[in-house]
Formats: C-alpha cells, structure tokens, sequence
C-alpha cells in the first residue's frame, strides 16, 4: 500500500513537472516576438529631443546645412538589397502622414536631403549607417517643412500572372525641418460629428508648424457615467486639416451616450516637434453631441424581452386596478339563498368563480351559507 | 536518514524548485526578441549586444513568414455601357497574406501606415488595351466615372477605394506580441484616391501613446475600383501598389 502510495506521489510530481516545462513553453511562444523587418531609424538622436530617436527634427536658418545619418537595419534572415532615398511628402487622407514614392520626381523638401549612398547590401541582421546632409535653400520661408527618408528592398513588387494588383512594402521617417521665425501654433476644431458606428473629429492648423496635440474625446452614458475615452498624441499637421475617426464599440444595451471633446496643445513659438515648453498647454473644446448607438443583437433580444415583461405586467396590473375599482363601486351585495354556490352564482352573474372568490376574499374550501351577504356584478338576473 | 520519507519529500520539493528555476532562466534566454551575443571574456564579464530594431511593414502568411509575392485578388466584373462604381472588389489582407506592422521600439512619436501606387499619382491600371485609371476621382455620372480633363495628364477614367475602417469590416490585431494592445490605433475611414489630392490613403494611424514596442496585423481592408462606362473587357489590367509605414 505504502509502495503504491509512493508511486502516485511520484506521478502526479512528474506531471506537476511536465505541466510547468508546458506551460513555460507556450507562454514564451506567445510572447517571443522575433522582428524580421527591413528599415532604418535615425542614426544620431539628441539627448534634448526624445523624438529624434524616431524621426529627424531639425530647426535650420536658410542657407544651413546639417549632418545626420540613417541606421539602415535589416533584420531578415537573408541578405538585402535596400534602396534609401528622400522624398517630398504625399498629400493623404484624413490629414495623414505620408511620403511620395521613389518614382515620382523630387520638387520640395525631399530635394534638400542628400545621402550619401542610395543602395547598401546588409547581411541577416547587420545594420549600417548612411550619412546624409540637410540644406535648406537660402530666403526660404519660416515654418515646417517635412519630408521623408525611405528604405524598401531592391526587388520590384511582382506582378500577377494575369493582371491584378501586386504589393510592395517599405519604411520611412518623417524629416520636420523649421526655419526659425514668426512661428505660429494655431489649431482650430472645425468639425464633431457621429455617425456610422463612429465619433469623427477634424482639426485645422492655422499656424505654420505641425503641432502634436493630444485629442481626447470621452463617451458618456445617458447617467453621465464614463463609458471610454478615445485619443492620444497626433501630429497635426501644417497647413491640413487632421480628421480622426473613432470606431464605437458595441455596446451590449445602446441607448443615447454623450460625447465631449478636448484638444490640448503648446501654443508657444519656443514650443517644437518632440519638445513641449513648460508652460501651461491651450486646451480647446466643442460642445457636448449626442448619439445613439444600437444595442448588440443580444442586447436586443433581451432588451425586447425585458420591454415585452413590463408591458404584460402594466397591463396586468392596469386590469386589476380596473377590476378593483369595477367590483369596489359597481358591485352590489346579494344575500345568498339555499341552493346557492360559487359555480351557479358564477353562470348567474356572467362571472368567473375565481374572481367571486377573489372579490369577497372567501376561504377554503368556499362554502357559501344560506344567508349570507356576498358582493356579486350588477345582473337582471338579481331577483 | 536517505530512505526518510521526510528527506525524500524534500528532495522532490528540490527538484520541483530546480526545474522551476532552469525554466525561469531558458524562459528569459527565450524572451529576447533580437539578436543576442554574449562572450564570455578572460575577465569573466558577460557582453549583451541587441541589435537595433525599425519599424517595418511587411505582408506576411498566418505564420508571420515574409510573403515574397504578395498579391490582391480583385472580383472580374462583366463589361458594361454604363458606370459600375462598385465594379471590381478585393481583400486586402487575408489570413494568408496579412498587412504586418512592426515596431521594435523605433516609433515612439507614433507612425502612419498608408498605401499609395508604387509609380506615384501618375501611375494607371496597365492593360495591353486600354488603360484604366486608380486615382480620377470626378464626379461625372457617378464619382470615379467621368475624366478630370483639366488637373490630370492621362485621358483614362477609374477610381480606387480603399475601406481600412472598423464599420467597413477591417480587422486590426495584435501580431505575437502576448502583452501588445490595439488601443491607440486608429483604423482610418474609406477614402479613395485623387489625383493631386489624396495620393496616399492612410489606413492606420498610431498615437504617441500605442505601445512603442509591439506587431499588428491588419485583415479585411476592401478595395473598390470603379469600372468606367465601356472600359474594354480583358484579363491583364494590373498596377503595383506600395504600402508605406512611417515614423511621425
């Protein structure tokens, strides 16, 4: 017995043990992430602007010229041709952020970027850095410029083998050039709307700068209680007018929810891409909208149920109310003769037993006695 | 004392702790995400070197493997006299070749993704017959029908939709990233494209605030071309398109 009581402890520490070595396992194929991609990112970030670990920001009188460098990555597990190149930005939607292709003919910012190297060959993750100059044309005028410096593999996107639409990738980083001058920060909400399963917001800059603003819209129920706030830091760019689209989630009862919209920003010159001066930022707001957002399927069926339980209970409740006041000032009372019980007096007075019963609170087991007064429906059958 | 059921209780206890423990350790060797060197120098000092990361698109299969030719299958519609706004549809991001969106701690101001023809605003549905345009957006009949005679270079009509949004049915995920979340990321309303106006339709946009290291996924964005009136029938009208993740 003691042997097999051995045994068992034995068993279960190896599937305690098997269970645990499972359970590492899986949870470090769910969270090991091995990035794969081919990019760059900005070779020389300053310590004063945190954002240019991420892209390149750069104020610049006309006529200056800076170095700054390019990390070319390719985290592939082959080796890659890549292309770097600067181009001008490409007018998108919703106010976005993107660049012109490598195709299309440098006219402005893009043309003030030249690197050093165009093409650079990197082993399975190896990276390198390119070099490259700025220079801002002289008498050029105050404000942000923007382009981009983009990376994409050599090879060509491929084409169907009988038409259709074939697809390319690459990377890039936005170039935010300022001229130093009279900066304006400026942004104005021109528009808060919803519709379509969504809550939208568009933002016009006024100024000649792009401005990271903070938007934040914050959803109510009909009690005013918080339901979910939408937003983050967007770059606002000049001269666009940014439009944000929040997707609303279902919600299992719908019903009407209130919106309130705030966008916050540095409105100080001194302010720049990446770096917020200390002072106090400018808040703007658009006054409160209502939506209604349809209840989930579910919500529905068991909103129609809940509906349909009230009603029949108001229903039922305004029957016996009337019922009530019928038997309180209708009725007459009728003295009962020998003969008599609840099923004749019933067919008698065109009247259930039950509601007989109910409206001369009788007790079981109902036995009428000769002489007895009950109240009983105004009848000509009374005599 | 060694065949004490006390000493051989503890010594399963000990062995349960130590597998525990080389688990923990193999579990943090499994997590690095990039590259790791160590060398262990004649002063015994370990040297971890993690090699720099950028954020990348790429359209990859369900087992995030590089797709090397990706494609969008676009529906075959019957020729027509008139304009068919919704002629051709396609999916953009399918299960096996999905929109991918890395980013290894190389965006932390946000990015965009967006997508726009690889030969620019110029570029056209190329056909051994008649062309077709992707970005004439004139309302004539129809938007997308008629041709914008006075902003446009070529004489061919068409227009390309792009639907990233959430009401359009796109689906925006987390990659393998167990601890990533999809919040701060907005999937853009539909647009199409104009010549000159709307040359790049951006899809997602990423607030300062997502997760500055993470990987989504993006399914389901429709594409719609307008089939202009009369547009020839044939099977080889093809355009290459590109899609562009930035750093903003």
């Amino acid at each position: 017995m003691y042997t097999y009581f051995l045994q068992m402890k034995k068993q279960t520490n190896l599937l305690i043990s098997a269970f645990l070595l499972l359970l590492f396992t899986f949870t470090n194929a769910a969270t090991a992430i091995e990035f794969s991609g081919t990019g760059g990112k900005p070779a020389f970030p300053r310590e004063e602007n945190p954002r240019t670990d991420s892209i390149f920001v750069h104020i610049m009188k006309p006529g200056e010229t800076v170095e700054e460098g390019i990390r070319a990555i390719n985290n592939s597990d082959v080796i890659q041709t890549l292309l770097v190149y600067a181009t001008d930005t490409s007018p998108a939607s919703a106010g976005g952020f993107a660049c012109k292709q490598l195709a299309e003919p440098k006219e402005n910012v893009g043309t003030w970027i030249n690197l050093k190297q165009t093409e650079i060959t990197l082993e399975p993750k190896t990276n390198r850095v390119i070099p490259f100059t700025i220079t801002v044309p002289e008498n050029y005028d105050v404000g942000e410029h923007d382009a981009c410096i983009a990376i994409q593999t050599k090879a060509a996107p491929s084409k169907g083998e009988e038409g259709g639409m074939s697809i390319g990738t690459r990377s890039a980083i936005r170039v935010a050039i300022t001229v130093p001058g009279e900066i304006i920060r400026n942004i104005e909400i021109t528009d808060f709307s919803a519709e379509k399963g969504s809550v939208s917001a568009i933002a016009k800059n006024n100024g000649n700068v792009s401005i990271d603003a903070n938007i934040e819209i914050i959803l109510k129920n009909m009690f005013g209680q918080h339901v979910i706030t939408y937003g983050g830091e967007f770059p606002v760019l000049r001269d666009k007018p940014k439009e944000w689209h929040f997707a609303l989630p279902d919600f299992f009862w719908g019903g009407w929810y209130s919106a309130d919209l705030t966008i916050t920003y540095d409105e100080d010159p001194e302010a720049q891409t990446g770096v917020n001066t200390e002072g106090k930022l400018t808040s703007l707001e658009k006054d409160t909208i209502w939506l209604f957002i349809p209840p989930s399927t579910t919500g529905l069926i068991v909103e129609i149920i809940i509906v349909l339980f009230i009603l029949i209970n108001l229903f039922v409740l305004i029957v016996a109310i009337k019922r009530k006041r019928w038997i309180k000032h209708k009725w007459i009372e009728y003295k009962v003769n020998r003969n008599d019980n609840l099923q004749i007096l019933g067919e008698k007075f065109d009247v259930s037993y039950n509601l007989l019963i109910k409206a001369n609170k009788l007790k079981f087991p109902f036995i009428l006695k000769q002489g007895q007064i009950i109240k009983v429906p105004p009848s000509k059958k009374t005599d | 004392m060694w065949q004490s059921p006390i000493f051989q209780k503890i010594l399963r206890k000990l062995n349960i702790t130590f597998t525990l423990f080389i688990l923990t350790l193999s579990a943090g060797g499994l997590t690095v995400t990039t590259t790791v060197f160590a060398a262990l120098t004649d002063t015994s000092q370990f040297q971890i070197t993690i090699s720099a990361g950028s954020l990348s698109a790429e359209i990859v299969d369900g087992s995030y493997a590089t797709v090397t030719t990706p494609t969008v299958n676009m529906s075959d519609p019957t020729f027509g006299f008139t304009c068919q706004t919704s002629g051709s549809t396609g999916l953009f991001g399918t299960a096996t070749e999905q929109i991918y969106v890395q980013n290894p701690d190389a965006a932390d101001g946000g990015w965009t993704l967006s997508i726009s023809a690889n030969d620019g605003a110029t570029d056209f549905w190329d056909s051994a017959g008649t062309d077709m345009d992707f970005n004439d957006a004139t309302n004539t009949g129809g938007i997308g029908c008629g041709e914008d005679s006075t902003s446009e270079p070529d004489t061919i009509k068409g227009m390309m939709t792009v639907d990233a949004s959430v009401g359009g049915g796109a689906d925006l995920a987390v990659g393998q990233c167990g601890s990533c979340v999809i919040t701060n990321i907005t999937q853009e309303a539909s647009d199409n494209f104009d010549e000159g106006g709307t040359d790049s339709i951006v899809m997602l946009t990423a607030a300062a605030a997502s997760n500055d290291i993470g990987d989504w996924t993006l399914q389901n964005v429709v594409i719609t071309q307008t089939i202009p009136a009369e547009q020839p029938a044939a099977a080889d009208y093809d355009i290459d398109m590109r899609i562009t993740v930035a750093a903003t």
